[in-house]
């Protein structure tokens, strides 16, 4: 019995890491989706006097983006993209990460703070959350748009065999 | 937070990766083309534990994922593995002979120095190259080394230097074109032996 408690608490503990790794995977591609001036006015504004070091400054570098058609087929190489990261550390020890796309050291920054500050206490997740709404938005709007031009090819049967 | 307690004990690197490493590679490349000669530390860093300043900042400019680490019982503590694989990237070996960097302090068990990669005749540049951990070095007369970056002789100290450790060089000097380099560290003060460096022990 106390065996089976035991594995009971052990699966609990994993399903609880694994909520908090896909809880944090949100929120650190909200965070690289957003612009740098907004994620630049919400630090200033409520979180400015907040003190931080970088752990390891922005750095710009390149990943190997590898794709496979229709998702199932044989991986393949796309291309390569470039990619911003940041590692900074409050001053209570939380370390926060970044990879963003492209080549702004800024965005990245503020996006690595803003990853420590999740990690401490969650305290920006009603600003995480009101970014993927309006993420979400743009992506239907952009959804419908594209949708309204779509044309579905088909070849007429032309009878010519027959 | 599992998430947190993974990172949280990470140390900063450079303060400026590119400059800084560049003035360590730079101090690195003078101390080994003037063996003996003692360098100060051209930068300030933080070492995590099991390593010192010096041989911290010698990795983090020298080391990436292209080149194998082994790290010595007393360094390969796990701040200073995490550190390395982090700012570096570059892979943890547990075999000395696969290693192109290998870190030990002087006061350890020296025997691993017989089985370093001292790379081969056609490619002598796949020796490794040894970081010794030292208390201190002075330039008074315990050492006088001969060589190729020497006008005639230059004398060096490094406290606590076993005796083995001489005994290793002069087979060393024997293999030119092949053998292993080393670059002597304190918290301040780096210098270096070439391969191709003379000893005469007092």
């Amino acid at each position: 019995m106390t065996a089976h408690t035991a594995n009971a608490t052990a699966t609990d503990q994993s399903q609880n890491a694994d909520e908090a790794i896909q809880a944090r995977q949100h929120w650190m591609a909200v965070l690289a989706r957003t612009e740098r001036s907004v994620l630049e006015t919400e630090w200033s504004n409520k979180y400015g006097d907040i003190i931080w070091n970088h752990l390891r400054e922005p750095q710009i570098g390149m990943v190997m983006v590898r794709g496979r058609a229709g998702g199932a087929g044989q991986r393949f190489n796309l291309g390569e993209m470039t990619v911003t990261r940041c590692a900074v550390t409050l001053s209570d020890g939380t370390v926060g990460h970044s990879y963003v796309k492209g080549r702004d050291r800024v965005q990245a920054q503020y996006a690595a703070l803003f990853d420590a500050v999740m990690l401490r206490d969650g305290a920006a997740s009603d600003f995480i959350d009101t970014l993927a709404q309006q993420q979400a938005a743009a992506k239907r709007a952009h959804a419908h748009k594209v949708a309204a031009t779509k044309v579905d090819f088909f070849t007429l049967v032309r009878g010519e065999d027959e | 937070m599992t998430l947190q307690s993974q990172t949280s004990d990470l140390l900063p690197g450079f303060e400026h990766a590119a400059f800084d490493s560049n003035a360590v590679f730079r101090v690195l490349l003078d101390a080994m083309s003037r063996p003996g000669r003692i360098y100060d530390l051209p930068i300030n860093i933080t070492a995590p534990d099991g390593l010192n300043t010096s041989a911290t900042a010698a990795l983090l400019a020298m080391a990436d994922m292209d080149t194998a680490v082994w790290l010595s019982p007393a360094c390969a503590t796990n701040v200073a593995t995490t550190h390395l694989k982090f700012h570096c990237g570059n892979p943890i070996t547990p075999d000395v002979s696969q290693a192109d960097f290998a870190v030990a302090r002087s006061d350890e068990d020296l025997s691993f120095i017989a089985q370093l990669p001292v790379g081969t005749a056609e490619y002598p540049d796949q020796s490794s190259t040894l970081i010794l951990m030292v208390d201190d070095i002075t330039d008074s007369p315990e050492m006088h080394l001969r060589g190729p970056g020497i006008k005639d002789t230059h004398s060096l100290d490094i406290k606590g230097l076993p005796a083995a450790f001489h005994a290793w060089r002069a087979e060393n000097h024997h293999l030119f074109p092949c053998g292993v380099d080393v670059i002597f560290a304190t918290d301040t003060k780096i210098a270096a032996l070439s391969r191709t460096t003379r000893i005469e022990v007092k």
